[in-house]
């Protein structure tokens, strides 16, 4: 590769195409081998923590359907986001070896920032699933993961979550056991590290 | 303009880290709490806790503790006995005086910073800001080395920290967020006459709006299927990690701690006595958390429950601690 780079004469791109198709760099995060413990194998990717800006955009895009990262920010979101990469700023260093606060896990649970963007009445994202007419269950729910974690559910989690929503949560309600789907999702470590 | 604080570290600590714990601060917090140290000590299984008031900008140790009488160096008021022959202290300090038995007086420290952001970070971490290494702050470290995963409660909370002299000395440096403090009322000294109570809460503590708490248990149980099912294969410390702040932050939030306390409870004489401004109300909001932490604790002794009023009325016993704070000159 140290060749291939030289030939390029210095192409960033040249290297940059090179590290991501090769097979070390698209190994799957799964484990399905106890060979692959060791990380300086690569044998499987290893977990990553999200820096704290990659976190806080994140949370926006899958909660903002209309891309309230572009333009003139507010002054609350400014304020907002100053306040989250605050408390989520880590050291620098190995992403790997990331952690979570209680801080941050409350921040998430409970903060503005979620709460916003899992309530009925706030959420773009979340009324525009709930209220779409031409759309089943199943599809909202589809919906939700697509749009935060970027994957179909599987037939096992939509089986669980679809009767979930349809017995209506602990309100009895459609909507708000919807609202608590995409909260859990929100929360999820499949949301917040980088896999 | 003086800004002091406080911050309690809930650790089991041996009498030598204790004790270096306290040397930062001006006074011992042995005569803090004589009733539930005196339980504490009785139990087996204690825990230890550490309370330090750092008192940036507090009064000079020549007006107080240390006067170097005829030196030149020395200050202007005279020296008076105290209960420990030998040990005088400032002629303003005669309550005190009295409770020096249970004092202990550290005047050999000396250092070569001349700074006041320099030396914080010195007396904070122990360290010398030297290079790009990023030393924790005592409390952090402590929680690292003492603090117990299943605990309820945080292990390091500070309380209206006042950070200007040195940011990097109230943090948990290369240590990582996992052992940086709860930090509570930080905007506290911007308080308007009396809302202390809305200024010294813990942030996101309470659900959310329009949550409640049925709902919020059903959504835990989603988060732990949802992640269950993600992590059985990944094994890696940021998901452990992620599981692991979760599960303290849901049983904070379910602990008698996180419910009951609340500086609104407090009697209002026992919030007069510790001074009706942001330090005086840290310190109340501290006494607090420290009952709180005791009876939460898994000490059958210190869990038991209706002792409401002893901590109170030991807390009252804190003012006289309280009093030298350099608010009230």
């Amino acid at each position: 590769m140290a060749r291939g780079f030289i030939e390029s004469g210095f192409d960033a791109r040249f290297l940059i195409r090179a590290l991501v198709s090769s097979q070390a760099y698209q190994r799957s995060s799964r484990q399905t081998d106890p060979g692959q413990d060791d990380p300086t194998l690569f044998a499987r990717m290893s977990l990553r923590a999200l820096s704290a800006e990659q976190l806080y955009d994140a949370l926006v895009q899958a909660t903002s359907p209309y891309g309230s990262g572009r333009g003139v920010a507010s002054t609350r979101s400014e304020a907002q986001r100053a306040e989250f990469l605050n408390a989520f700023q880590g050291p620098p260093g190995d992403a790997t070896q990331g952690s979570t606060s209680i801080v941050q896990a409350l921040t998430l649970m409970n903060g503005s920032l979620v709460a916003d963007a899992t309530s009925l009445e706030r959420s773009r994202t979340l009324t525009a699933v709930a209220d779409a007419p031409f759309m089943t269950t199943a599809e909202r729910i589809e919906t939700l993961y697509l749009a935060t974690v970027s994957r179909p559910p599987t037939a096992d989690e939509l089986e669980g979550l679809v009767k979930y929503v349809d017995d209506g949560g602990a309100h009895g309600r459609g909507r708000a056991a919807l609202a608590d789907v995409f909260w859990s999702l929100l929360n999820s470590a499949e949301f917040k590290i980088n896999h | 303009m003086t800004r002091q604080w406080a911050e309690t570290i809930a650790v089991p600590l041996s009498r030598r880290q204790w004790l270096g714990a306290s040397l930062a601060g001006a006074a011992s917090s042995a005569t803090w709490l004589p009733a539930l140290a005196a339980e504490t000590e009785n139990d087996p299984q204690r825990r230890r806790r550490c309370i330090l008031l750092w008192m940036s900008g507090g009064p000079s140790q020549t007006d107080t503790f240390d006067l170097k009488p005829g030196h030149p160096n020395g200050g202007p008021f005279q020296e008076i006995d105290t209960s420990v022959p030998g040990m005088r202290i400032s002629q303003h300090l005669p309550r005190l005086a009295k409770q020096a038995q249970d004092l202990v007086l550290v005047r050999s420290m000396s250092t070569n910073e001349g700074d006041h952001g320099r030396a914080t970070f010195h007396l904070r971490t122990g360290y010398r800001p030297t290079g790009p290494i990023q030393y924790p702050a005592l409390g952090s470290l402590l929680s690292k080395e003492l603090g117990r995963d299943e605990d309820e409660l945080p292990s390091f909370v500070s309380i209206y920290p006042y950070r200007g002299a040195n940011s990097a000395a109230f943090g948990s440096g290369f240590l990582g967020p996992i052992y940086a403090p709860l930090t509570v009322g930080e905007r506290a000294g911007s308080a308007q006459q009396g809302n202390y109570d809305e200024l010294l809460k813990v942030r996101n503590l309470e659900l959310p709006g329009g949550v409640r708490l049925a709902q919020a248990g059903n959504r835990s149980e989603l988060l732990s299927g949802i992640d269950e099912r993600f992590l059985a294969d990944r094994p890696g410390l940021p998901g452990q990690s992620h599981r692991t702040a979760f599960h303290r932050a849901q049983r904070f939030m379910q602990s008698a701690a996180g419910k009951v306390f609340n500086l609104e409870e407090e009697p209002a004489e026992v919030r007069e006595a510790y001074g009706l401004n942001a330090f005086g109300q840290a310190a109340c909001w501290r006494g607090g958390w420290w009952s709180m932490a005791c009876r939460s604790s898994k000490s059958p002794s210190a869990a038991r429950p209706g002792t409401r009023t002893r901590p109170t009325s030991t807390r009252l016993r804190n003012s006289a601690a309280c009093s030298i704070r350099p608010g009230q000159r």
